[in-house]
């Protein structure tokens, strides 16, 4: 008997739950460069891949586990529950529409072709402006000190939304490549050779 | 074209507009050491407390870099977050007790000379006679470094 790999299909709730794994422990990690996420992406690809419900569920199981991390350990008490609801209503809304987004724009796109990559890496870079517009909005609104003009909020922003477009353009292809090949052709895993075992492949 | 050279020049692509970002966005670390010794005046004005120290001849030279030199020198508790590439800096969370806090809308800010911090501590450079002022406050400007 000779042991081969074989790949097999996984559910939409399991890719899902590998999704917001992933996410959660990425933005933990990358937290000490701030904007520097893969929530934003691995959004696209839940609006791309998953579609329907999931499309919410991911970034928002995503943000939501972080920030009780990030809440309750290294920002504790640091921000007054007033100022993190109102910013976390803009930042969840924007990943909820850059999920939707992602899902619309790559509609039937779904084939593993170096043209499927492409495209999902050149629309992360408007949804990422997109979502920053957003939420520096949110951010004037709930975090700024008083008499701070939007402009200001917006001109303070652009260094910021040029390292998260860098994190987007970086991580779109990465993640993009890995959650489209599982989602096209399924998880690894260690079975029988079906010429070994006399069974027919079919 | 066939896929590998799309995925080629895909790849290619990809390298140099990450790249290009990487030149826009990117300046590298720079601890600013004084090649000789430096005298520096650094106030801390905390919540009804403030911390004086006069270094003469220290070889830090961020304000960052005085504030920790005093914090070791002298024992009071500081805290900070470190944030790496492409930041390379740090953010002070907490002097000698007193922590940021939303709620009262009280954070440490800092000022040298009398003008109000441009950047993150780890990268403000402080020459010889310099007068460094961290002070707990809401946020402003200027008129807080008086």
């Amino acid at each position: 008997m000779r042991l081969s790999v074989t790949y097999r299909k996984i559910p939409k709730p399991a890719l899902a739950l590998l999704m917001i794994v992933a996410g959660v422990a990425g933005r933990i990690l990358l937290a000490a460069a701030p904007n520097v996420e893969p929530v934003l992406i691995l959004s696209m690809l839940a609006g791309m891949l998953l579609g329907g419900i999931y499309a919410l569920v991911v970034p928002v199981a995503i943000m939501g586990l972080s920030d009780l991390y990030f809440y309750f350990v290294p920002y504790e008490g640091m921000y007054p529950a007033f100022s993190i609801v109102g910013l976390a209503a803009f930042v969840y809304s924007g990943y909820a529409f850059v999920s939707l987004m992602g899902g619309f724009l790559m509609r039937r796109r779904l084939l593993w072709r170096t043209k499927t990559i492409a495209i999902f890496t050149t629309i992360s870079v408007p949804l990422t402006i997109a979502y920053d517009v957003w939420t520096a909005f949110g951010n004037w609104m709930f975090i700024s000190p008083p008499g701070t003009s939007l402009q200001q909020v917006y001109a303070m922003q652009v260094p910021f939304t040029l390292i998260h477009v860098f994190s987007s353009l970086l991580l779109a292809p990465i993640l993009g490549s890995i959650f489209l090949a599982i989602h096209s052709f399924g998880v690894p895993v260690p079975g029988e050779s079906p010429a070994d075992t006399g069974q027919d492949s079919q | 074209m066939r896929e590998r050279t799309k995925a080629l020049a895909f790849v290619a692509v990809w390298l140099t507009s990450l790249l290009v970002l990487v030149a826009a966005m990117g300046r590298p670390a720079d601890l600013h050491a004084p090649a000789a010794g430096i005298r520096v005046d650094l106030t801390v004005r905390g919540d009804g407390w403030t911390i004086e120290y006069r270094p003469e001849g220290t070889l830090n030279g961020t304000v960052f870099s005085i504030l920790r030199e005093a914090n070791e020198t002298l024992g009071f508790d500081l805290r900070w977050v470190e944030y790496g590439w492409p930041y390379d800096d740090v953010y002070v969370t907490s002097i000698n007790g007193s922590r940021n806090d939303g709620s009262r809308g009280l954070w440490w800010q800092y000022c040298v000379n009398g003008e109000y911090a441009s950047q993150g501590a780890q990268h403000q450079e402080v020459r010889d006679g310099d007068a460094v002022l961290w002070t707990y406050a809401p946020p402003g400007g200027v008129e807080l470094c008086g």
